[in-house]
């Protein structure tokens, strides 16, 4: 067993490109991912990291570099956060159409405007529908692990989807905790060479990628190929999941169940904060208040079933979106509540807006939304969304709003 | 689980040292987790760091509410309304704080009480033994270690962990002997236990959020030139000082200064405004006839 070292997020996310053995690496830097790619340029220069390591001019280049690199056979990764993800979104689509697998991670960064650094998931959920599978990763070991498994999964011939690795800002990226790598031989193991049956263009070898179709049947006919893709994955996943505990001891399914079998009340988080979501669960349960918490893992595809079937029959579920779709409300709320809509057990369900811009969600805000379940399940009827603010936090932006200039009603 | 939470200024070392004092426990055998926080990266700036020892695996993230220990590295942190370095500390905490005062100088801090407040002047520990400000990370990362009860031994690698990649074998020689001398002077203070009970959670008012015209609700700013209101002259570690005799009035200074802080007087000699010159010294590298000298700022 290897030793624990303590790793940042973004180092833990270098580890992983280093550890699955990266062809080439196409990079553009943007806070907080930059030490992501400052990391690998280092072991490149320094022929720790056989890839090719290759700056870009933009995210829009950078991603159709590394969609490229793939379309010719090389194994790439590269990593981008926010609105450099947003500004080569375009290119998800595109490349995902390709069907190349490669691993991008994003480190989450909330969007302009205003503008800011710090986490929230409106950046990866804008990717939501670009055919990439996602990922999203609550701690820095999660991380290394879920690009290793990430390249397993992208790389099934029964696949062959790339995938959205994401990590928080700060939260994650800026943040040491204990790590375990494992050796690159029994990631070598895991994770054998990747050998392309259908994208390989070289130059002996010439053929054409993503070309354009007309009259929608064919068009058709791609697009619910990428549908199936995403189907098989559910399965291929936990396939990939027993093996890579069997070999390195983390067992990672699709949704992450936390003192859950007893609990009448559930939150469901994503991420980072959904550790704080656990210690609160903790807190909770020494105080004999009977809580669980459902961590949302792989979002694409999005797992329908084991949601269902961890939620029904609760008492009272609240369903954290640490995001905002203005005009409706949290993103994944409606994803759960669709999943959930068959079942004739389904819980009452909260919706709650939280750890935006890197907001924390304090004790007193978990114990105001417990409160809100308890009132749901006793019959209430539907609360929200709610948005959390606290009277401190208002009365903190009252003076900055003051500060620019603002007149301010009493 | 122990929180300590570190307050500095950008170039103090603050996120360094949060980083040492993890990596020394993590040495001795402790879970770890530490983190930064910091705006756009400026120098002088405030900024905070975090590191949680604790026997089982961490689920806090983020912010440090309730401090066992907070670590100031600069006095003038205590008056800044973007620092607020006691925020949240009560009767069990602890303040280790960077100043050429003594302790039972300081005005009372919070509700910390006047026997867990420890006061030495790192920063003149720090230019002794390293001729560099910026080991203030060692200093305090380890007076910071003794204070949690880690022995030197501990320290020291927390130390050889986080400056071994970025130092010449001489400048990690001479930190190894700054982080001797500071965990000596750290030596008799009592060690800080962690609490044996969870605080309840304090309850929060949510407050909903009512619609505001957009004169209030866009992100924009309508008092302009408020900028001076912000002083920034606390930034400083050193302070530029002229030398008239040795001035020739060619006012490379005043073009060169970014933040417009240098002014001529009316026989066109560069004055300072020390209200708002934070410290970063391009007038002093700059001048051609060397009339400026840096002076470390006295607190």
């Amino acid at each position: 067993m290897t030793a624990q070292q303590l790793l940042t997020g973004n180092a833990a996310a270098a580890w992983g490109a280093r550890l699955a053995d990266a062809d080439y690496i196409p990079a553009f830097p943007i806070t907080p991912q930059t030490e992501i790619i400052e990391l690998l340029a280092q072991w490149s220069a320094h022929g720790e990291v056989p890839a090719r390591f290759v700056t870009l001019d933009s995210e829009h280049s950078m991603l159709t570099a590394a969609g490229a690199a793939a379309a010719a056979g090389a194994r790439v990764f590269t990593a981008t956060s926010s609105q450099g993800l947003l500004y080569g979104c375009e290119v998800l689509y595109t490349i995902a159409g390709w069907r190349v697998p490669l691993v991008l991670v994003n480190v989450s960064r909330a969007l302009a405007s205003p503008i800011t650094l710090e986490a929230d998931h409106n950046d990866i959920l804008a990717a939501r529908d670009t055919g990439f599978l996602q990922i999203h990763a609550e701690t820095c070991q999660e991380i290394v692990d879920s690009i290793l498994m990430g390249y397993r999964l992208a790389e099934d011939e029964q696949v062959m989807v790339p995938v959205l690795v994401n990590l928080d800002g700060f939260t994650l990226s800026f943040t040491r905790e204990p790590v375990t790598l494992p050796s690159p031989a029994a990631v070598a193991e895991f994770l054998p060479a990747y050998h392309p049956r259908h994208a390989y263009i070289r130059g002996d070898k010439p053929m054409a990628q993503g070309t354009a179709v007309l009259g929608g049947a064919p068009y058709s006919y791609f697009r619910y190929q990428q549908q199936r893709a995403q189907d098989n994955a559910l399965t291929i996943h936990q396939t990939i999941a027993e093996e890579f505990a069997l070999r390195f001891g983390r067992r990672y399914d699709l949704v992450e169940s936390f003192q859950l079998d007893d609990a009448d009340y559930v939150l469901v988080m994503s991420n980072a904060f959904a550790s704080k979501g656990k210690a609160m669960v903790q807190w909770w349960r020494t105080q004999g208040r009977k809580v669980g918490l459902l961590r949302l893992r792989v979002v694409r595809p999005f797992p329908g079933a084991a949601i269902a079937a961890a939620l029904v029959g609760r008492k009272a579920v609240a369903v954290f979106d640490q995001n905002i779709a203005p005009g409706s409300g949290g993103i994944l709320y409606p994803e759960i509540a669709a999943a959930l809509y068959h079942e004739p057990r389904r819980p009452p369900l909260l919706s709650v807006i939280g750890g935006l811009g890197g907001k924390d969600i304090s004790a007193g805000e978990f114990e105001a939304v417990f409160q809100h379940l308890e009132r749901i399940a006793s019959g209430t009827t539907v609360i929200g969304p709610l948005l959390l603010y606290t009277q401190q936090e208002r009365d903190r932006v009252r003076t900055l709003l003051q500060i620019a200039g603002k007149e301010l009603s009493a | 689980m122990l929180r300590i939470r570190f307050h500095g200024r950008g170039g103090q070392g603050m996120k360094t040292a949060s980083r040492i004092l993890g990596s020394a426990g993590f040495h001795a055998g402790w879970i770890v987790q530490d983190s930064p926080v910091y705006g756009a990266e400026r120098r002088g700036a405030p900024m905070s760091a975090f590191t949680r020892l604790a026997r089982e695996p961490i689920r806090e993230r983020g912010v440090i509410a309730s401090p066992d220990l907070v670590v100031i590295a600069d006095e003038t942190l205590l008056a800044d309304l973007a620092a607020q370095p006691l925020l949240g500390c009560d009767t069990r905490s602890t303040v280790l704080m960077n100043t050429r005062k003594q302790s039972a100088e300081l005005s009372p801090l919070g509700a910390v009480s006047r026997e867990a407040i420890f006061a030495a002047d790192f920063t003149a520990l720090a230019l002794e033994t390293t001729q560099s400000l910026a080991s203030l990370s060692v200093a305090l990362g380890v007076a910071a270690a003794r204070l949690l009860g880690l022995s030197l031994s501990e320290a020291l690698a927390g130390v050889t962990d986080e400056l071994s990649p970025h130092l010449s074998a001489e400048r990690q020689a001479k930190n190894v002997a700054l982080a001797q001398v500071a965990y000596a002077r750290a030596e008799g203070w009592p060690i800080i236990q962690e609490r044996q009970t969870t605080d309840s959670p304090t309850l929060v008012t949510l407050v909903e959020v009512a619609f505001d015209p957009p004169t209030v609700a866009a992100p924009s700013i309508y008092a302009i030139s408020n900028s001076p209101e912000r002083k920034t002259g606390n930034w400083r570690q050193f302070r530029p000082v002229l030398h008239a005799e040795l001035c020739t009035r060619c006012w490379i200074c005043f073009v060169r200064c970014p933040e417009a802080a240098i002014a001529l007087d009316a026989h066109d000699y560069p004055v300072v405004d020390y209200d708002q010159c934070k410290g970063c010294l391009l007038c002093v590298h700059e001048c051609p006839t060397h009339a400026f000298t840096a002076e470390q700022e006295v607190r």
